[in-house]
């Protein structure tokens, strides 16, 4: 009820606010007392001026509701702060020596500061919003302990609500402008039309101009008009607005439709239409992007095993663990970054973990190659035995080192996405995955099939002896190889920062998945990685939808097991003679 | 900054923690009495290794400083309390053998312990068996009602009905649809299915409750979020999340990056605290929305005196993260645990493990987030609800809490209308009449 009455004041309140940046909780940008609020407080005769209603607020704590309504009507639009600090809660009653004559006054708490084991609030005035200075001139802070927050009801915050919601039209973040005009159009209130119309003039951002159009379109959706509402109805089908969609459904559903003109239920109707193709269209965009995206994981997480497994023969139940130091190499680069260089460096520590982390983890795969692999050669359940238990050291290494729990932070350039259509949004990190598998399974191909490395491990690979007998020193190949798939393992530890968290039993999460990538695409070709890797990323997200992730899995599992038992080798089989196995 | 800057800090110094951490979880620190004075042990039951300690570790530690300042104040009855730690290390069988051991071995009058429901099953008949006392401090799925164990966390109605309430209040933001997603284990699956019948008896339709699990440890979350905003498309949709530990961070990674907020679509978490917080990179969960009985951030000078003791003891005991440390819910409850028993056995004047059980009924306690009260007969705890918002430094904004406290309830009246617990006039789990 409340809600309702006081709708009519948001319009002028708006209007008034209209210069200023709504959301900017910075005090210099509200602290403008300005003519604007003398004016307006003379147009509008309001109860109280601002400043006597302000005492009462805290002073008379029974009529509180009473006085927010009357704060809400007068159109002073310096109390933009109140309204937002009192929905956070960061409005006080202070009693300190800046207090004056009545011994208490209201203030607003700054960002909180820890200092001397104790939480100290910086206090800013409440009209106009700026730092609140002591006697000598100092900013003034208090405990948050000897503050008394200003408490408010559910009905003074369901009042204070749609006012924030409506100023944040205004805000300079897209996202807040984006959610506004959601809230607005849910409103369906045809009082907000003109203060849509003035930001949609001057949007710039087409993802906003497109809510901004569908909360108007939603708007004379509830006109009285037939002719407005069929003309709505159109317009929402042009645009394709998929958070109509229930809405437009229920206005002609078949059991108690909620229109009743037959031309308005066409326009409807048609307008569903339009939409639900949008949607199946997008829907499948979608679907084969997660698929590409999961898919991209996949071979970046199997690549480095299936040189080593693949070329080696050494089946490396460690692998998820050198996952693991590449992402731990990554998140401390990060924190020397943030400790060392300036803020505005911080976005390169990733194209800088890349590299490091390849060294860093194809460093301990030629240290571990060098001191345990290779002495157990030929003798695959002891390497089997080896590993795991290497495995194991290194995530108790991890834990004891870092804790068990880390993240790294995503650089700006990575965050959000790319809003290919309305609602399709491709998060600009599985897109940088998606690049960068690319790059490195280029990049490899080019070495093993390029170099003369990549003669000399394909030589090994193939037989030992006799590349022995021709003076390619095979020890040095080995450790070599193995420092190679590791190091990618390092580089997927990196990339797989940027999409979940940082643990020391990280690895163990991937291991399977990287095994079964390995042995579905037929051990020793790079070719059957990528393309069962793929294949199954995709064959997984296709049969996500219908059957939930769980048993998504397991039948991806048991779909897995009967392709191996008819083609044991995997889909690239290697050809020819091998003597090791 | 700050955190980064104390995690390396602390990986300096993680070789020699961790042999100081050896030598302290394999046996209670021994405490030299100054002058001979009469022991009570209690057991401490935690994981210490293993994918759990994460959590389990910092419920050790509250309760080492809880049983500190129970002997500061001379002990109870006149005797000083002893630890025993032993560590199930997160599994399950070596919780019930531990547990026997600590009962049978140790002889202990109490012990503290468990974080997951399934450790808490395992163990549930050593202490039925052997009438011995176990206090259980985390939040659960209810539906148990064991004459050995108080539960000091909350019920499912202290907790998930409230944060359900809250999103369908206008104040909350007037939600209309839900989706359940949680990992799948018992917790999620049996909370999900209160849930869903609340919201089934408040008119919410069928067709407005999507319900989905995870694997544990999942980390590709771009199907699920690709439905989750397909279906807050119409606006006015919450998500109601039971997930898990370490899917928490990808899912709200992906939730962000799909252009979803927490202004479209905010998420309700049942199992997010400050402690999992505190490693987590927040920019992505800031403005969502968790459920609990206590939050760090909560103003009242028996909190600040908590906090403040608590930061103390891990700088002073050289804990891992020191005075960066935090509190959250399950803390305040496993501290409430110890205080509620010492209190218990002064008043009974013993350690009889009956005589204490009925002197428990009806205690009340000034607890850090304010009074709670010992139910008189139903072994759980009268605890308040607090909605809280999270913040970019890891804590939670309160932006509603429940008037006065909220009765437990064991068995929901939304899934099992005809069943109660009751110790004093049943035996414990009853049909209630007229059903």
């Amino acid at each position: 009820m409340l809600r309702l009455s006081i709708l009519p004041y948001l319009g002028a309140v708006l209007m008034s606010l209209a210069p200023l940046r709504a959301g900017a909780d910075a005090p210099a940008e509200a602290g403008r007392p300005a003519s604007t609020a003398r004016d307006s407080a003379q147009r509008r005769p309001a109860p109280g001026t601002p400043q006597a209603l302000l005492d009462t607020l805290l002073f008379n704590p029974d009529t509180r509701t009473e006085t927010v309504t009357a704060l809400l009507a007068s159109g002073e639009a310096g109390l933009q702060g109140l309204f937002q600090n009192l929905f956070k809660g960061n409005v006080y009653e202070y009693a300190g020596p800046e207090s004056g004559a009545a011994g208490r006054m209201l203030v607003i708490g700054g960002a909180e500061e820890e200092r001397d084991n104790e939480t100290w609030v910086p206090l800013l005035r409440v009209l106009p919003m700026e730092p609140l200075k002591t006697a000598t001139g100092g900013p003034a802070y208090a405990k948050l302990v000897d503050l008394v927050e200003l408490e408010t009801d559910r009905e003074v915050r369901a009042m204070i609500q749609p006012v924030l919601t409506a100023m944040d039209l205004k805000s300079p973040d897209r996202l807040k402008r984006k959610s506004a005009a959601l809230a607005l159009g849910e409103t369906g209130d045809a009082a907000l039309t003109p203060l849509l119309k003035t930001a949609r003039a001057s949007e710039t951002d087409a993802g906003v101009i497109q809510l901004m159009d569908e909360a108007l379109a939603r708007i004379d959706l509830k006109s009285a008009d037939p002719a407005a509402r069929a003309e709505a109805a159109a317009r929402l089908g042009a645009i394709h607005s998929v958070n109509v969609l229930p809405e437009l459904k229920a206005m002609v559903a078949t059991d108690n439709p909620a229109e009743a003109d037959p031309r308005v239920r066409k326009s409807v109707d048609k307008a569903i239409h339009n939409i639900e193709s949008f949607q199946s269209f997008t829907g499948a965009v979608q679907n084969v992007f997660t698929g590409l995206s999961l898919g991209s994981i996949l071979i970046l997480m199997a690549l480095g095993l299936a040189i080593i497994f693949g070329l080696m023969g050494v089946i490396n139940m460690a692998h998820g663990e050198f996952m693991m130091i590449g992402a731990y190499a990554t998140f401390l680069i990060q924190g020397a970054f943030q400790k060392y260089l300036p803020a505005s460096c911080f976005d390169w520590f990733l194209p800088l973990s890349l590299p490091l982390s390849f060294l860093a983890a194809g460093g301990v795969g030629m240290v571990v190659e060098m001191t345990i692999i290779k002495r157990l050669y030929g003798r695959p359940l002891e390497t089997l035995l080896a590993t795991w238990g290497l495995s194991l050291l290194l995530i108790q290494t991890a834990r004891s080192l870092f804790g068990d729990l880390t993240a790294v932070s995503t650089p700006s350039f990575l965050a959000r996405g790319w809003e290919i259509f309305p609602q399709v949004v491709l998060p600009f990190n599985r897109i940088f995955i998606l690049f960068l598998t690319a790059v490195i399974v280029a990049a490899v191909s080019w070495a093993f099939y390029r170099t003369s490395l990549g003669t000399k491990i394909r030589a090994v690979t193939q037989n030992r002896s006799m590349s022995s007998c021709l003076g390619i020193a095979t020890r040095r190949v080995d450790a070599l190889t193995f420092g190679l798939g590791t190091g990618i393992a390092g580089v997927a530890g990196c990339a797989l920062t940027q999409i979940g968290n940082v643990d020391p039993s990280m690895g163990q999460n991937y291991i399977v998945d990287s095994f079964m990538v390995v042995v579905t695409g037929g051990v020793g070709k790079l070719a059957g990685t990528v393309i069962s890797g793929m294949g199954i990323g995709t064959l997984n997200k296709f049969l996500e939808p219908f059957l939930q992730s769980v048993y998504a899995k397991v039948v991806l599992l048991g779909l897995v097991i009967l392709f191996l038992q008819n083609r044991p080798s995997g889909l690239f089989p290697a050809k020819g003679r091998n003597e090791d196995t | 900054m700050n955190q980064s800057h104390n995690i390396l800090h602390a990986a300096r110094k993680g070789l020699g923690a961790l042999a100081l951490g050896l030598a302290a979880y394999s046996y209670a620190p021994a405490e030299t009495p100054v002058k001979a004075q009469e022991i009570v042990k209690v057991g401490i039951l935690h994981s210490l290794s293993g994918t759990m300690a994460i959590s389990e570790v910092s419920l050790k530690d509250v309760v080492t400083m809880a049983v500190e300042e129970i002997n500061a104040k001379g002990g109870v009855n006149g005797k000083k309390i002893e630890t025993v730690v032993v560590d199930p290390a997160s599994d399950w069988d070596l919780f019930a053998e531990k547990a026997k051991q600590l009962v049978s071995v140790d002889k202990v009058a109490v012990t503290f312990g468990c974080w997951t429901s399934v450790s808490r099953k395992s163990v549930l008949p050593v202490y039925e068996g052997a009438d011995a006392l176990l206090f259980y401090p985390v939040q659960y799925e209810g539906e148990e009602c064991s004459k050995s164990v108080f539960y000091t966390g909350a019920t499912p109605n202290q907790q998930l009905i409230p944060a359900a309430e809250y999103l369908m209040s206008k104040e909350g933001g007037d939600y209309k649809k839900f989706y359940l997603l949680g990992t799948d284990y018992v917790f999620p699956r049996t909370a999900n299915k209160i849930l869903r019948a609340f919201l089934l008896a408040k008119g919410v339709p069928a067709a407005n409750i999507e319900e989905e699990y995870t694997p544990f440890h999942h980390q590709d979350y771009q199907t699920i979020v690709g439905k989750i905003k397909k279906f807050a498309a119409g606006g006015k949709a919450a998500v109601l999340s039971t997930i898990n530990g370490d899917s928490n961070v990808p899912f709200y990674k992906e939730f962000a990056n799909q252009g979803l907020t927490s202004a479209m679509c905010p998420i309700m978490a049942f199992s997010v605290a400050e402690d999992e917080l505190r490693a987590m990179d927040t920019q992505y969960l800031v403005g969502h929305l968790a459920a609990w009985n206590y939050y760090q951030s909560v103003k009242v000078p028996s909190n600040q005196t908590f906090v403040k003791a608590f930061k103390a003891f891990a700088k002073k005991n050289n804990l891992p993260g020191g005075d960066k440390r935090v509190t959250d819910d399950p803390m305040e409850a496993a501290y409430i645990s110890v205080n509620i028993w010492a209190q218990a056995a002064a008043k009974a004047k013993s350690f009889d493990v009956d005589k204490v059980r009925k002197a428990a009924y009806g205690l009340t306690f000034q607890a850090p987030g304010g009074m709670v009260k010992m139910d008189e007969k139903n072994h759980h705890l009268h605890k308040p609800v607090l909605i809280g918002e999270i913040k970019k430094d890891g804590q939670f904004k309160v932006v509603w809490k429940s008037k006065g406290l909220v009765a437990p309830e064991p068995w929901s009246i939304y899934t099992s209308p005809d069943k109660g617990c009751d110790h004093v006039e049943h035996e414990g789990t009853y049909t209630k009449a007229g059903k």
